[in-house]
Formats: structure tokens, C-alpha cells, sequence
């Protein structure tokens, strides 16, 4: 059985169906894991007392809004080489739950920087790079929605988060490579992990919730967008949900 | 445990339920907009198909008439 078999919408889309409440579930059970060892379980910081709490939904909303974003990157690479529909469609589903976890990051960054730095914002090089990724998220949606003709929005679409994703490695080396405010990695493949095991495992583990959360309701979304795309198409006729 | 001590989270506790109730509230709102898309997109495939229907049958009345 090939893996190609599932790039067709109309094979996808009961897949995706079948897919969805095991990831939500998923996420469901290791978010609520998350929230008992991030807010029970691990103690408090030494030098930053109760409101570094916030890591464990600030790191795990961050990683999401860049992974989210080189996954539409991908995404975009077929949907210009390989003209695959599904592709393009997974962009679009990708897109808001990436924009949303970017302006959570940034959010939630906000509230941390005020009682540890002194400032919701500054314009340092991590916030900055962030904002345009954001910035990058919303362009993409509001350029797909201004363009009528479905395959020249994909292709425009595909272009911008191509160009974008320059963006992603900007914002994770922006702590090396610039003197910001930002701290350093918590975690890095050279230095290893500065945390605390349980604070580390609470991370890790909102981490995978958000991971886990983000294909369930991207897989939900693109079965919406199929049925919205694909509504004049025999297939689409036959499904039973649709039909009741 | 004291309750009041864990939502005063050492004071900072606008800081901290902050940040972890707009991610609770945000992704409470995409499932719901969600689910909310997925019942447009069905309606939008029942109308199509409505007026695929409607248009077939008015068809065939011109045929009938015009026969």
C-alpha cells in the first residue's frame, strides 16, 4: 500500500476522520499530565519563585508556532512541485492554529518579561523575529482569502511561506547570534538541559499536548476545507455526514 | 494545600493565570470555530446539492414542455 494513495482529498478525508479522535484524545490526556506536573508537581524556581510557571506554556506555545510554521513550509515545497491539492489544503488548515500559537508565545512572553525583566515588550531580536512570524502567519491567511482562484492562491500562498521561512531559523539562533534580552535555550543540542528534571518533564509533556492538539484540530480543519473545495464533486455527495 | 496561596502564585498570580487562562480560552475558541466551520462546510455540501437537484428537475420540465 502506497502512502501517495492518501495525497488524494477523497481518500484523505475519511482517514483524517478516523485520525482525529485519537489525537485528540491524545492531547487531551497529556495536557491535563502538563497542567498536574507543571502546576502540582514541580516546585518552585530559586530565583524566580512561582511565575516561571509560565514556561510551561510559553516554550511548548513558541516551539508549536515554529515547528507549525516549517510544516507549512513543507507542505508548501510539494504543493509547487508536485501540484498535490492536499498539500495546499493542509497549509490553509495549519495556518490559524500557527498564528495562534505564535500569539500566544508572544502573549504569554509578555507576561513573563514584566516580572522577571521589567517590560512586556522589547524590541529585541527573539520578540522582533517572533512578531514577523506572526506577521508571516497572518499575511499568508489574509493572501489564500483575497485570491479567488483557489490555484493561484495556493501558489502564492506556497511562495510567501517559502520566502517566510527564513524566519524560523532567525528566531532560534536570534539568542546566539544577537546580544537580546531574551535568555539563551533551556534546552540545546550542544549544552544540554539546564532545567530541572520535573520542570523539564512538565515541558516536554505540554510540549507533546500542544503537538498532539495541533494535527488533531489541523486534521479537523482540512476535512472543512475539503468538503468547502470539493462540494461539486461526486465523492463529496456520498459522504454520510454531509448528507444528514 | 492552601488554595488562596496557589492563586496568589506569590503575587504574581495575574502573570501566571494569565498566560495559562488566554491558552485555555484560545484554544477553547478554535474548537469551537472548528466544529462551527465543519457544520457550514456540510451545510454548503447539501445546498450544492439541492440546487444541482432543482436545476435537474427544471431541466427536465423544458424537455417535457418543449416535447
Amino acid at each position: 500500500m502506497s502512502l501517495f494513495k492518501y495525497s488524494a482529498p477523497s481518500t484523505f478525508y475519511p482517514l483524517a476522520g478516523k485520525l482525529v479522535p485519537w489525537f485528540g484524545t491524545l492531547a487531551f490526556v497529556l495536557a491535563v499530565i502538563g497542567l498536574y506536573l507543571g502546576l502540582f508537581v514541580a516546585p518552585e524556581d530559586f530565583q524566580q519563585g512561582e511565575v516561571y510557571r509560565i514556561i510551561f506554556i510559553h516554550v511548548p506555545t513558541a516551539w508549536m508556532a515554529m515547528l507549525i510554521y516549517l510544516v507549512m513550509a513543507g507542505y508548501a515545497v510539494m504543493a509547487l512541485v508536485y501540484q498535490t491539492k492536499l498539500s495546499a489544503m493542509m497549509m490553509e488548515a495549519l495556518a490559524p492554529t500557527g498564528a495562534m500559537f505564535t500569539a500566544l508565545a508572544l502573549w504569554t512572553g509578555a507576561l513573563w518579561g514584566r516580572p522577571t525583566w521589567g517590560t512586556y515588550w522589547a524590541w529585541d531580536a527573539r520578540m522582533t523575529s517572533t512578531l514577523i512570524l506572526l506577521f508571516l502567519y497572518v499575511g499568508y491567511i489574509a493572501l489564500v482569502n483575497a485570491i479567488e482562484d483557489k490555484k493561484r492562491a495556493d501558489k502564492a500562498g506556497a511562495l510567501l511561506v517559502l520566502v517566510g521561512s527564513i524566519n524560523v531559523p532567525i528566531i532560534y539562533f536570534s539568542v546566539k547570534w544577537w546580544n537580546t534580552l531574551h535568555q539563551g535555550a533551556s534546552i540545546s543540542f550542544s549544552q544540554g538541559n539546564k532545567m530541572a528534571v520535573i520542570m523539564l518533564s512538565a515541558m516536554l509533556v505540554m510540549a507533546l499536548a500542544c503537538w498532539m492538539y495541533s494535527i488533531a484540530v489541523s486534521l479537523c480543519r482540512v476535512r472543512a476545507i475539503i468538503l468547502e473545495r470539493e462540494r461539486h464533486t461526486l465523492w463529496v455527495r456520498d459522504i454520510k455526514e454531509a448528507q444528514s | 494545600m492552601n488554595w488562596a496561596e496557589f492563586f496568589s502564585m506569590d503575587g504574581k498570580g495575574f502573570y501566571v493565570w494569565g498566560s495559562f487562562g488566554a491558552f485555555l480560552l484560545c484554544i477553547s475558541v478554535e474548537i469551537v470555530l472548528v466544529r462551527l466551520r465543519i457544520g457550514a462546510a456540510q451545510r454548503g455540501v447539501r445546498e450544492a446539492a439541492a440546487l444541482e437537484r432543482d436545476s435537474l428537475v427544471a431541466d427536465k420540465r423544458v424537455d417535457q414542455a418543449g416535447m
